[in-house]
């Protein structure tokens, strides 16, 4: 599972810790996630897709060979 | 066993509940957030883990007190009090080594280096004391081969809490303190 969360954060003029800050998460889990290390739930992830506002098939992206 | 050794053992397990309980309090009042869905998730890896090393750990234990007491010509024991009492000190350093290493794969240095290491070093350095009245008595009567055994298994904790704690120091520099 690839994401666009860094780059939609960026996007939105956000630090990793400010995102953690409105998601109620650690600033770690936002910094796993944006490097692929940690998929999140999805509750999290309608949460972000909220807060993005943005269909959550953008923010995530499946991927075949995983 | 002297009671008075069996006392301070248990109260050295209840002491290094009680304190890695505070610290864990501490850090949650502290940081609120910290007990989010992925902590929970690197927690329960970690619960899993140490009970699979707790349980081998316990086992071997077993199998060379076993094998000390049979080479003494000494009757050989199912279960004793001392495999017991190793399995649940081993379960407590486990638990700690096996959420540092969790903790340490899921995030690198910077997770445990910026909020972790103390209440992990505060159990670890809590649980010692569970062998103070251990050491200071000198060896356990008949069980030496199992004081030996339990020994082993500080050294070489604390020496795999240094290393990790080395290598997070070094990677938490080299990412430049660690913040985004």
């Amino acid at each position: 599972m690839r994401n666009r969360i860094r780059e939609l954060r960026e996007a939105a003029g956000l630090t990793q810790e400010e995102l953690a800050k409105r998601l109620k998460v650690t600033r770690q889990t936002v910094h796993a996630i944006e490097n692929d290390k940690y998929n999140p739930t999805l509750a999290l992830a309608f949460k972000m897709a909220r807060l993005f506002q943005q269909p959550i098939e953008e923010l995530f992206i499946y991927t075949e060979e995983e | 066993m002297p009671v008075a050794m069996f006392a301070g053992m248990i109260t050295g397990i209840l002491f290094a509940g009680l304190v890695g309980l505070v610290a864990s309090r501490v850090n949650q009042r502290r940081n609120p957030e910290a007990e989010d869905e992925r902590m929970a998730m690197v927690k329960a890896q970690a619960g899993s883990t140490a009970l699979r090393i707790a349980g081998g750990v316990a086992f071997i234990g077993w199998v060379a007190d076993n094998l000390l007491a049979y080479s003494r010509g000494e009757a050989i024991q199912t279960i004793t009090p001392w495999s017991i009492m190793l399995l649940a000190i081993v379960a407590i350093y486990d638990l700690s080594l096996a959420y540092f290493l969790h903790q340490y794969s899921a995030d690198g240095g910077e997770e445990v280096t910026k909020k972790d290491v103390a209440s992990t070093a505060l159990t670890a350095a809590a649980t010692l004391l569970v062998f103070i009245p251990m050491i200071a008595h000198g060896e356990f009567r008949g069980d030496r081969g199992l004081y030996y055994v339990m020994i082993g298994t500080i050294v070489l904790q604390v020496a795999a809490v240094l290393w990790l704690l080395f290598k997070a120091r070094r990677s938490f520099r080299s990412a430049g303190g660690g913040h985004a």
